[in-house]
């Protein structure tokens, strides 16, 4: 059976160091920030709940091909729509929804969805009413086709940045492979530094792995290695 | 066959439910009892005090004290009203309520040990930017409306 992996300890002990250090010098307070601890957790419980049964429909429902298919790197405006409306649909903390994410984006769901996903949750359907007595009808409008404009276009820089970053690796990956690889032969007779070249010499000393590099009548190839006889 | 072995069974799909939840306890449990610190040490009416200066230091403290703050996103609302009350502008409530919601330097920690540090900073730097952008654009175009 799969060995839990707890998130967070290293948090939650210095979470706890803290409240002990408080309880030593600010007793009241500490005991006011425990309860106020209590309450939220208490009040979280039914979204707790909430949050299991959809990751258990989602784990059932939706195997890694699907996920990947939905809201992988080929999702397209299909994923942005789902994550909008998941991201206004859900209730509760940001934190509380971690869990769930992390466990399709091990699946396959991309990064830059994650990102719609979150800020999507800026607009609290059952808190509507509050916002239209505070800033009124159109302001709410506007600012929840703002969030969601927004919630778009986070999404699509976190892809770049995303992209980015898998470029850089690829090209470490190569560059690490090319310095790995080993020294080849070159048959490149029109080559500048050939009569200097390590790599003609052993292609004419019979070498068996060899191919062509670009070295040219005017110049080498580049990846001229010193001739050591 | 292969396909069959490959689906989980609903049973299966809880226990791995449950089990996903569970390791993630510890980070909530500490989040929240974070956020019982907060609302001790930093009140309403603390965070009210800092506003009032011009619509751009407001709607920068508003960014910057929703943020920090935590909790129900109704409470965002109900102090929103109270600085409403003492004049604060549209751009500084706007941009309070959206960073209370969207952002939280509380569970940066959380957020990183899940998503990694890299995908962390920059979710909430652009959350951040965002926020005041449409803080300020929501304002204006509503002008254009009303």
């Amino acid at each position: 059976m799969k060995k839990i992996e707890f998130k967070g300890v290293k948090f939650l002990a210095i979470i706890s160091f803290i409240y002990i250090i408080l309880f030593i010098f600010d007793f009241e307070n500490g005991l006011i920030g425990l309860q106020k601890f209590l309450d939220i957790i208490t009040k979280l419980l039914p979204i707790f709940i909430f949050i299991i049964i959809l990751t258990t429909i989602i784990n059932y429902f939706l195997q890694p091909k699907k996920v990947m298919k939905h809201f992988g790197k080929d999702s397209g405006k299909k994923g942005i729509f789902y994550m909008l409306m998941g991201g206004t649909l859900s209730h509760g903390p940001m934190y509380a929804w971690y869990g769930m994410l992390e466990d399709m984006r091990k699946n396959g769901l991309k990064d830059g969805l994650i990102v719609v996903f979150l800020y999507a949750r800026a607009i609290k359907l059952p808190l509507l009413p509050f916002m239209v007595e505070i800033f009124g009808i159109v302001f709410t409008i506007v600012i929840n086709i703002y969030i969601l404009i927004f919630a778009i276009v986070q999404g699509k820089v976190m892809d770049i940045f995303k992209n980015k970053n898998i470029e850089k690796i690829d090209t470490k990956n190569k560059k690490e492979e090319k310095m790995a690889e080993k020294v080849l032969a070159c048959d490149n007779e029109i080559c500048k530094e050939k009569d200097n070249c390590e790599r003609y010499r052993l292609f004419k000393e019979g070498a068996k792995e060899y191919k062509t590099h670009n070295g040219k009548e005017h110049k080498g190839c580049g990846q001229f290695i010193k001739n050591t006889k | 066959m292969n396909n069959q072995q490959n689906t989980p069974t609903i049973k299966k799909a809880f226990i791995n439910a449950v089990k996903n939840f569970i390791s993630t306890l510890p980070m909530i449990i500490a989040i929240t009892a974070l956020i019982g610190l907060f609302q001790t040490y930093i009140t309403p009416s603390m965070l009210s005090n800092l506003f009032g200066f011009s619509d751009i230091s407001d709607t920068l403290i508003g960014t910057f004290t929703g943020a920090i703050s935590s909790g129900n996103g109704a409470v965002s609302y109900v102090v929103a009203q109270g600085l409403q009350d003492q004049g604060v502008s549209f751009y500084a409530l706007s941009a309070f309520i959206l960073a209370w919601v969207t952002l939280g330097f509380v569970q940066i920690p959380a957020e990183a040990s899940i998503f990694g540090i890299r995908f962390t900073i920059i979710r909430n730097i652009l959350a951040l930017i965002s926020t005041i952008v449409i803080s300020y654009l929501a304002v204006i175009t509503t002008g254009i409306f009303i």
